[in-house]
């Protein structure tokens, strides 16, 4: 199944580009997404794993977390997670 | 030890003396010490609650914090405190930029001042000495103008708080503005400026600030630089700003959009189109983040706070538009957050047709660039309807009942940040029970969002947490936890941004505080001493508000947050519980160890009032200030009706 990924601030930046497709096997979750896009853009990785703040993850407009079930043609957004400024 | 000036601008007279090391050690400086003299002189004026905001009574405090000034990172910060004409409650505003580094140099840490000058009128200090000159040919001019005026005046190098024109004509929600952006924002401070004809405070530094431990102070400077530097979030404010915040906020459905009547708005005001029009980033005094844009426009910002209020609040969408806002209400000296918010107010009162075209002066509808435009100018200058809405809440008196209902304000403050917060039920206690009212800068638990481990929260918090940002339980001890840090912060002059729990759980915390109070001051403080400080000040603010006649009633959250679930995205139908939040209420006053009616037990009464209440002489010299301030204000009235 293909999933649509946006990329929200700061990351899109170190990936260069807003949105990308990922291609997923069946029953695939949110974490596989992210691996895929880790080995797509390695500098991702050290994004996502700072120790400093996890991504907030959205599919199709819901709050999700790595174990979320993803589906054919789901919109999943990773963003910074903050609030307060 | 910090030096603090009494100023009565109706006599001329000033007192200059040091500020007492015990009154050091209780509120360091900053934000504490100013609650600990506005409790004290509106006490001394009687009965607080009838103190006249605009009156020569209501004493107005400039304190920067005790590290300002110094090269302890971040340290650029100051407090303008009084009796806010806006809530009629109190009044506290937070301000960062050059201003009051430049006022500690110039020999002053803290500025009280009474009184009313007999005419437009400005301060200027310089090498210990405090001067009141005329300022007939500032008042009138905008913030830029009178600070380049002031410049003009007084050399290169020195730098200004001054009001804009909404200060000078009362606005309610009127601020002090230093630089082209840095606002003491919050609760209608400017207006109070304005009151006392005072048109703003000049300071030509120079003089180096004297510290206990140069070399230490330089190496824990230098430490503690490298740590900040580390954290992703600094990097990223420093390259994006605050805009940056928009995004999440937006995605999660949680941007207050055409008065909260809706959760989510256009991507038009993310920081990527933000960035379209920022020249460079800018720092305030001794600043490691560098956070603040350079606008093409002319201008500094916007900031998320701005972006999310005169932008998805009033349902304006195109950036250069937002931006040109922010920069008119910077200008004309008023706050973002009020103004965003009672416009938004009013344009929801006029889509429910609960206030016509007759009483609007014309068309009040969302995005209407030109006419908020307009209508901006026509708040500071106090002028038609804008007359009006330059009341801010204290307009509810002008517009049908049912109009309150429609009002984001909390303690009649209107809401500070463009947060909903419907949904993460830790933020809405913390703005159902800041001091000031409806503020997150005050207590707000950014790390709730971050869903951290049991031990994490454990390790930070020390009392059991939930990760949960939707659940009601386990968020008293977070919400008072944040209360106490960003008190203390607030005290030593530090931002937020580099304050352990403002969206990074790797910032300063209290270890380096202390080692920065050692060294700047020579003042050892442990941990749990400097926890205390913050606890002391939540203490006196909370004893300031009873004192104002406000009660557990007052620290509740604006109507539709309980009343009206959210309309869509991932918080779709999220809204506040009466019951669970009235629990969460409870649970937040046992954390802070006061009383099921919100007062404070007596024993810490007792301290508050030994710390606040003294000393005698200055009881005297308050009274005496008064007494002749008022005496002078019934002859001024008296001439006026010959």
């Amino acid at each position: 199944m293909r999933v649509m990924v946006h990329l929200g601030e700061p990351y899109w930046r170190v990936a260069g580009q807003h949105q990308t497709w990922v291609a997923l096997p069946p029953n695939a979750t949110v974490a596989s997404a992210l691996r895929i896009l880790e080995t797509r853009y390695p500098t991702l990785a050290a994004e996502f794993h700072n120790g400093e703040a996890k991504p907030a993850l959205f599919v199709n407009n819901e709050v999700a977390c790595p174990e979320s079930a993803l589906c054919e043609g789901a919109t999943l957004h990773v963003v910074w997670p903050a609030s307060g400024g | 030890m910090p030096n603090t000036a009494f100023i009565d601008l109706t006599s001329g007279r000033v007192d200059i003396s040091p500020t007492p090391e015990h009154l050091v050690r209780a509120f360091l400086g900053g934000r504490g010490m100013n609650m600990r003299y506005l409790r004290h002189y509106l006490l001394a004026a009687g009965d607080p609650q009838a103190v006249d905001p605009f009156g020569p009574e209501n004493p107005l405090i400039f304190g920067a914090g005790l590290l300002t000034g110094t090269i302890a990172p971040n340290a650029a910060r100051f407090n303008v405190s009084a009796k806010s004409p806006e809530s009629l409650g109190l009044g506290d505003a937070n301000c960062g930029g050059f201003f009051a580094a430049a006022m500690r140099q110039a020999g002053f840490d803290r500025l009280i001042i009474v009184g009313k000058a007999e005419r437009p009128s400005y301060l200027f200090l310089k090498e210990n000495t405090l001067t009141l000159c005329q300022a007939d040919g500032l008042w009138g001019t905008t913030s830029p103008q009178a600070q380049e005026l002031l410049r003009d005046a007084h050399g290169a190098g020195t730098v200004s708080a001054v009001i804009g024109p909404a200060g000078e004509n009362r606005v309610r929600m009127a601020s002090v503005m230093t630089g082209l952006k840095n606002t003491a924002g919050r609760g209608g401070m400017g207006a109070v400026m304005g009151s006392k004809n005072l048109k703003g405070i000049a300071a030509r530094g120079g003089r180096p600030l004297g510290v206990a431990d140069k070399a230490a102070l330089s190496a824990t400077r230098k430490e503690q630089m490298k740590y900040l530097q580390g954290s992703r979030v600094v990097q990223v404010l420093g390259q994006l700003g605050t805009p940056f915040l928009y995004e999440v906020s937006n995605r999660l459905g949680a941007i207050r959009t055409r008065n909260s009547q809706d959760n989510f708005f256009a991507d038009t005001l993310a920081a990527s189109e933000i960035e379209k029009y920022s020249d460079k980033m800018l720092a305030c005094t001794s600043c490691v983040v560098h956070c603040r844009h350079r606008n093409s426009l002319g201008g500094e910002g916007p900031e998320y706070s701005t972006i999310g209020l005169l932008g998805a609040n009033i349902g304006l969408a195109p950036t250069e538009q937002v931006i040109a806002l922010n920069n008119l209400v910077n200008d004309l000296g008023l706050d973002a957050s009020s103004t965003g918010t009672i416009l938004a107010w009013a344009m929801e009162l006029y889509q429910r047709g609960l206030i016509t075209d007759d009483f609007t002066e014309g068309p009040l509808n969302w995005g209407d660039y030109e006419r908020v435009y307009e209508l901006i100018t026509d708040i500071a200058y106090r002028r038609g309807f804008g007359n009006v809405l330059a009341e801010s809440t204290q307009a509810k008196g002008f517009f049908p009942p049912e109009a309150a209902d429609c009002l984001i304000a909390i303690k009649d403050l209107p809401q500070s940040d463009p947060h909903d917060v419907r949904y993460i039920k830790s933020f809405a206690l913390g703005l159902a029970v800041a001091s000031r009212g409806a503020d997150h800068l005050r207590n707000r638990p950014t790390l709730d969002i971050l869903k951290l481990p049991d031990d994490v929260r454990m390790k930070i918090f020390g009392v059991e947490t939930s990760a949960d940002p939707t659940a009601y339980e386990g968020k008293a001890g977070m919400v008072a936890w944040h209360d106490d840090i960003y008190a203390v912060a607030d005290c030593l002059g530090l931002c937020k941004f580099v304050t352990h729990g403002f969206n990074s759980p790797h910032l300063l915390g209290y270890e380096h505080f202390a080692d920065l109070i050692r060294a700047a001051v020579g003042l050892p403080f442990t941990k749990r001493e400097l926890r205390e400080v913050g606890r002391r000040v939540i203490d006196l603010e909370r004893q300031i508000n009873l004192e104002f006649g406000r009660t557990r009633a007052d620290d509740t959250l604006p109507k539709r947050y309980f009343d009206d679930p959210l309309p869509g995205r991932a918080t779709k139908g999220h809204h506040i519980d009466r019951e669970k939040f009235q629990a969460m209420l409870d649970d937040y006053y046992t954390a802070r160890e006061w009383n099921a009616d919100g007062h404070l037990p007596q024993a810490r009464l007792t301290e508050l009032n030994r710390l606040t209440l003294t000393p005698r002489a200055v009881d005297d010299y308050l009274r005496r200030s008064i007494d002749r301030g008022k005496l002078l204000a019934g002859a001024e009235e008296r001439q006026a009706e010959k």
